[in-house]
């Protein structure tokens, strides 16, 4: 079995040495995930396109001035809810405050001696606690690389904040619960990237996006495997929360497991704040 | 750069990351097939001798050539692992006999066919304009001397590969028509490389992140053993070119008559 104490170390090595160059890097980075896309980043004013397939319940436009800033504002939409859900469940997990704010260093984050594993053994539950922790910090890496590239046009989060999609809307009080509440966010936000990702104009810019949704479909798989479930990819009707039905890229005939789903963006949109939203 | 050099395993001449280095000639040195057999594609391929009269057909052949190598590599070590077999060379994989319900041999028979999926589907999503030049090719892996964690170490590979190769061929397509049907399998690569490596860190003791954690190391020059799911600074995939991966890839595979 896993030894979670030394996973612990490695990752906390790794990214004390790794925090500085990233810090230096990402705008860097960032800026040149819209180079090349047009855009008006320097005007004061900027004109939204208004785009019916980015729209939010309450008839909202995804703000942007131009379809690949949309898409972006789309993503970042998720990936601060996302950031911020995985900010209270790590809370919950190590038995601090929900409202506390992620900690700079991870090194504080243990899990609590009152928080059980729920119905997964303790190996599973260490190793979905190390998970839950190191993709509470990916899910925020990724909210923060899409709000450097879209700087002034960067959307806001909800000022009410955000809510688990259970009865009291807080993330559940064992690894597995809240394991479990998480997945749904984690599978969303892979078919919400596939399905966005053609409205993107620029290659490169569909590169970049992919390399973010294919951690998600990594996260998805490997809280399935610690929940005991199939790591997929397999329709939504399986996994609770996720809009249904979900959208193949193909007509063809094809065995499970075979294909990623993708959902419309206004599918997305709806769903997640009806669920999510304070 | 991984210290390859400095390994022993016997497994370590026929890691992804070597291969570039690894010749017909070394093929040959390290006995990995009789001297009257065919010879390892030599130089290794560029995305350049990929087929295709327009940008998108070369990417899906691109795809293809890595699907059809996956997918044997698939059929190869689940022969390696249980009860074994031989392969199109004509070389004999002794079986390792480990229980199918192991969880490398569990996990490796539910994605064998999610493999041959992928290959089955872009082939006939080609049609008449599927790469031929691949055809008469067998695949050499040197499965046959590799141990249990050797054979679970090359999938790995090959799926954290993949993951990376879709990501780099992602701008050499000429229009946006199947880069959605690219991603959707691109992501069900991730999905398979993470769970191969939980199943790895659980069977051989091991603290591989199952994902690109933030802050790994940006633009990796090599593909990295220890962790086959090194990221970026911000916790995205890294991503391999075309010719980086086909430098990779080309000494397993064989052309020319069987041995």
């Amino acid at each position: 079995m896993m030894d979670i104490e030394q996973i612990a170390r490695d990752e906390f090595s790794r990214r004390a040495f790794l925090t500085r160059m990233s810090a230096a890097g990402l705008g860097v980075a960032a800026a040149g995930l819209l180079a090349g896309c047009g855009g008006s980043g320097s005007n004061n004013k900027i004109n939204n396109i208004n785009s019916t397939r980015y729209q939010l319940p309450n008839r909202t436009f995804i703000p942007g001035s131009d379809i690949n800033k949309v898409v972006l504002n789309f993503a970042l939409t998720l990936e601060i809810l996302e950031a911020d859900l995985y900010r209270q469940a790590l809370n919950a997990a190590s038995g601090r405050a929900l409202g506390t704010g992620l900690d700079a260093n991870p090194a504080v984050y243990n899990q609590s001696p009152s928080v059980g594993n729920g119905n997964i053994s303790s190996g599973f539950g260490a190793a979905g606690y190390l998970y839950l922790k190191q993709f509470a910090y990916v899910e925020a890496a990724h909210r923060d690389f899409l709000i450097a590239a879209l700087g002034a046009e960067a959307t806001k989060a909800n000022p009410n904040g955000y809510k688990f999609a259970t009865s009291d809307g807080t993330p559940g009080t064992d690894i597995a619960t809240i394991l479990g509440n998480i997945l749904p966010l984690e599978e969303t936000g892979v078919r919400a990237y596939l399905g966005a990702a053609g409205d993107l104009t620029d290659l490169t810019l569909i590169q970049t996006a992919a390399t973010i949704y294919s951690t998600e479909a990594r996260h998805s798989a490997s809280i399935e495997y610690i929940l005991g479930q199939d790591p997929g990819p397999r329709p939504s009707s399986q996994i609770p929360g996720v809009p249904t039905p979900d959208k193949e890229v193909t007509t063809a005939a094809v065995a499970p497991n075979v294909f990623e789903k993708y959902l419309d963006p206004n599918t997305v949109l709806a769903a997640a704040t009806s669920a999510f939203f304070k | 750069m991984p210290n390859i050099a400095t390994e022993t395993s016997p497994a370590s001449g026929r890691k992804f990351a070597n291969g570039a280095a690894l010749t017909a000639a070394g093929l040959v040195a390290a006995g990995l097939f009789a001297p009257k057999a065919a010879r390892a594609v030599s130089p290794a391929l560029t995305f350049a001798d990929i087929p295709g009269a327009d940008a998108d057909t070369k990417v899906l052949n691109y795809a293809l050539a890595l699907e059809d190598l996956e997918a044997n590599l698939y059929v190869q070590a689940l022969q390696r692992l249980g009860t074994g077999g031989t392969n199109a060379l004509g070389i004999t994989i002794p079986g390792l006999g480990i229980a199918s319900s192991e969880i490398d041999v569990a996990y490796l028979t539910k994605f064998a066919p999610v493999e041959a999926a992928h290959r089955d589907f872009l082939k006939s999503a080609l049609g008449a304009n599927a790469i031929t030049t691949l055809k008469p090719a067998r695949y050499n892996f040197g499965i046959e001397t590799l141990d249990r964690r050797g054979v679970l170490d090359l999938v790995l590979e090959a799926e954290a590969t993949g993951v990376q190769a879709y990501l780099g061929a992602i701008p050499s397509f000429g229009t946006k028509t199947y880069v959605p049907t690219a991603a959707a399998i691109q992501g069900t690569e991730a999905r398979h490389t993470s769970i191969l490596t939980i199943v790895r860190n659980i069977l051989y003791n091991l603290t591989t992140p199952v994902a690109p954690l933030k802050g790994d190391v940006p633009n990796a020059p090599t593909y990295d053993t220890n962790n086959p799911n090194v990221g970026t600074p911000e916790g995205r995939d890294q991503v391999l070119t075309p010719n980086q991966v086909l430098a990779r890839v080309s000494p397993f595979i064989i052309f020319g008559a069987s041995a």
